[in-house]
């Protein structure tokens, strides 16, 4: 079938398919079903867009159909995603199971994990979060303390981690754990697959500036984790986090290049608000430029984003571009942000209602949260140093 | 669109780049860059470029050239931007070639094209004044009709390529109405030696051979169009030629970059290159992204007119913004970075700089274009 026939087809199916309460409300690629043993559903209609969407395997469009997959070649999966878009479908499952340890597993994983992990999450009937970062070790991550001690055919799991997202609400963690603290840094971690049922394991959620909740602190007491569960070899897990890491980048690249797209209609409405302007040039022309500005840079960041996956395609493999993006990215989101802040005025002042609009308030929390993206998932700063290395062979000290 | 190069192009860019170290280096641009008057050297590469097909890559084959695309040609000129290559490549083989060939078209237009594409002719475009300040519309020469055969009255600042071309394109008006619309617009050919054009050749920081233009009652060999038409034949010829300005502004920004990056390697301080202070090797890094960003809005904006996209017009603001901005600061901070030596006139670095503010003066600068981005998107 060639691409064109696949479109044709595919926004025929989705638009016989899909719910039609659901028509038109995606909001971004994090926004729709999250599924997990604690999901507590609100909307029928999320179910069943999940299960028609998981008989062609288009929950997972890129993965084997062994795993539950669809099978379904990079380009195929663009223009799916491109109808997804244009119809404002909200994704049928989300959640880093898919874009996180999914792929890992595809990579690293053994047989028996990739048949025992891979379809729950395609169902998005297991919810995964991460364990990577703990109170001592952000940046540096390789000076992690969580031990693991090995006792028979199992791991003893002690320690903390912190900005677990969503741990709260997930089922299953991957973990950094020091297996062998005799050696150096990164030569003693091992990536480990751990049941958040099992006993000795706890959460609890942190707040934030912006009055959510999204992260958390995770304890591991002498959690006993079967030695199936860990990923790689034992002791060499480093390769296995730091290719995880590259995923972590492209999703946090690609989730907010699709959550901005209609970022510069959003302000300029605002402005338009704000300075009682509903058409013509904006009168106030300093707004004006900053807002082009931000156009601009969106634009530059969303052909940036094709240029690099077309790249890819091509056969070119991926390298520190993803570095590139999540600077790139994170930048241009809070200039989206700093801008709404600065176009609202007293407007975005306001914490919660009554006495301002919901998009205000909207804009100010998603403000507040969005501090966080150059300090998440690697901080710009980690990511300059990545490029330095990497890209311009600059000399280490 | 593709956004990357294919294979013939990645030759392309070999042979370019090959092309620029050897016969077009920045010592080319330190012999000439306060001459003026050509030189029997200039002369000699003008005819490789013609050897090579680069005069005529992008014209259509009816007017004697290779009908390629834009993606073609930002391929070689990013190549000779790289060493600040000051010919008047963008000024009379894009924007005076493409004024002709949407004023006239291309059969009538031949006869000038032939000796641009040879690499023995060059157009020169008399059309920024005094006051302009990037307003593409904005002309004060007069042209006067009434006395029978046409002559233009008027001072035109600028014009690149002047001292060699044979042929003016010259923008004037009929008298009467406002200094800024297309009614009354009117676009001229004049001969370069034609009685009452007074060129003055100045000496400018960047290298360049330009002059300001005086006319005075010089007669007109034709008038190309005019009102509506003249409007948007200079839109469109304006843009093109600022999507191929990029790309000679990336070139340069890349090589600054270098030059940057490899003495960051090799200047020694402490003991240590100072290329290992984090503090250096993060402002390194963010040029870097920067200068991603800015090919990809070259690369998007040169593809949008290959491409004859709706957004082509917006995307090439877009791109002529992020080339001002980045070549800028990869010189800012380029100089900063050589320390001392940076400020020398025995280094390159200034070189790159003092070009950087001749390109951004040149067909518009970045909030120029982020007007004309913010009209474009309704607001």
């Amino acid at each position: 079938m060639s691409l064109a026939e696949f479109e044709k087809e595919a926004r025929a199916w989705l638009q016989d398919n899909a719910p039609r309460s659901l028509l038109g409300t995606r909001k971004g690629r994090f926004d729709g079903f999250w599924g997990g043993r604690k999901h507590v559903d609100s909307n029928p209609d999320l179910l069943l867009w999940r299960d028609r969407m998981l008989d062609r395997g288009w929950t997972a469009p890129t993965w084997p159909r062994a795993y539950g997959g669809g099978g379904l070649s990079r380009d195929e999966a663009e223009v799916l995603d491109g109808l997804l878009d244009e119809l404002k479908l909200p994704p049928p499952v989300v959640g880093f199971g898919l874009t996180m340890i999914g792929p890992t597993l595809l990579d690293y994983g053994t047989e028996e994990q990739k048949q025992q992990h891979l379809p729950p999450i395609v169902r998005g009937d297991i919810r995964w979060c991460q364990g990577y970062s703990e109170p001592n070790a952000g940046s540096d991550l390789a000076s992690l303390q969580t031990r693991g001690v090995l006792d028979g055919d199992h791991l003893v799991v002690n320690g903390q981690k912190v900005w677990t997202s969503h741990a709260d609400k997930s089922d299953w963690i991957f973990c950094l754990v020091r297996t062998n603290p005799d050696t150096t840094k990164q030569a003693g971690i091992s990536f480990v697959l751990i049941d958040m049922e099992s006993p000795g394991v706890s959460t609890r959620p942190i707040e934030l500036i912006s009055g959510a909740s999204p992260f958390c602190e995770t304890f591991l007491e002498d959690v006993r984790v079967p030695l199936a569960n860990v990923v790689g070899k034992l002791n060499e897990g480093w390769t296995v986090a730091k290719a995880l890491l590259g995923y972590e980048r492209s999703m946090i690249g690609s989730a907010i290049s699709g959550q901005i797209t209609h970022a510069e209609r959003e302000i300029v409405a605002s402005a338009r608000r704000v300075l009682d302007a509903p058409e013509g040039e904006l009168p106030d022309e300093h707004l004006r430029l900053e807002i082009a500005r931000f156009g601009m840079a969106n634009h530059y960041l969303d052909q940036t984003r094709l240029r690099i996956q077309q790249a890819q395609e091509a056969g070119h493999k991926p390298g520190p571009e993803s570095s590139i993006m999540k600077i790139a990215g994170t930048n241009t989101k809070q200039l989206r942000y700093e801008l709404g802040m600065a176009v609202a005025g007293r407007d975005a002042l306001g914490w919660e209602g009554p006495g301002y609009l919901a998009e205000d308030l909207d804009t100010t929390r998603e403000y507040l949260r969005s501090r966080a993206n150059t300090i998440e998932g690697g901080t710009s700063e980690v990511q300059l140093n990545i490029i330095a290395k990497r890209v311009l062979g600059l000399p280490s000290v | 669109m593709h956004l990357n190069l294919n294979d013939e192009q990645r030759m392309l860019a070999r042979t370019a780049r090959d092309f620029a170290d050897r016969h077009s280096p920045i010592a080319r641009l330190r012999a000439s860059r306060y001459a003026h008057e050509a030189s029997d050297a200039d002369r000699a590469v003008w005819a490789r470029y013609a050897e090579l097909g680069w005069t005529a890559l992008h014209l259509p084959e009816e007017a004697g050239g290779l009908g390629l695309g834009y993606m073609d040609l930002g391929v070689v000129l990013e190549a000779l931007g790289r060493n600040l290559n000051a010919d008047a490549l963008v000024t009379s083989h894009v924007l005076g070639a493409e004024l002709l060939l949407r004023t006239v078209g291309a059969a009538e237009a031949a006869p000038l094209l032939e000796p641009l594409a040879a690499g023995t002719g060059w157009l020169a475009v008399a059309h920024d004044e005094r006051a302009a300040r990037g307003r593409r519309l904005h002309v004060t020469a007069r042209l006067d009709e009434a006395s029978g055969a046409p002559v233009l009255t008027g001072d035109k600042l600028d014009v690149i390529g002047a001292i060699d071309a044979e042929y003016l394109i010259v923008s004037a008006r009929l008298a009467g109405g406002a200094t800024d619309a297309p009614a009354g617009l009117r676009l001229c050919l004049v001969r370069r030696d034609a009685a009452g054009v007074q060129v003055t050749p100045l000496t400018r920081i960047d290298g360049r051979r330009v002059a300001n233009v005086r006319f005075e009652r010089a007669p007109v060999e034709r008038v190309l169009a005019g009102d509506d038409a003249a409007a948007a034949a200079l839109g469109q010829a304006m843009d093109r030629a600022t999507a191929a300005l990029c790309a000679q502004m990336l070139g340069a920004a890349q090589h600054a970059f270098e030059i940057t990056t490899s003495y960051l390697k090799t200047r020694v301080q402490f003991g240590v290159p100072i290329g290992s202070f984090q503090a250096l090797q993060h402002r390194a890094s963010k040029l870097f992204v920067e200068i991603e960003l800015a090919r990809t809005a070259t690369l998007a904006a040169l593809a949008a007119i290959d491409a004859d996209h709706a957004e082509q017009s917006a995307w090439i603001s877009a791109a002529k913004a992020a080339c001002n901005d980045t070549l800028m600061h990869v010189c800012h901070e380029g100089i900063q970075m050589h320390g001392g030596v940076g400020v020398t006139d025995e280094y390159d670095i200034g070189l790159f700089l003092k070009r950087a503010h001749a390109d951004r003066v040149l067909l518009g600068d970045t909030a120029w274009h982020q007007r004309r981005w913010a009209t474009l998107r309704g607001y």
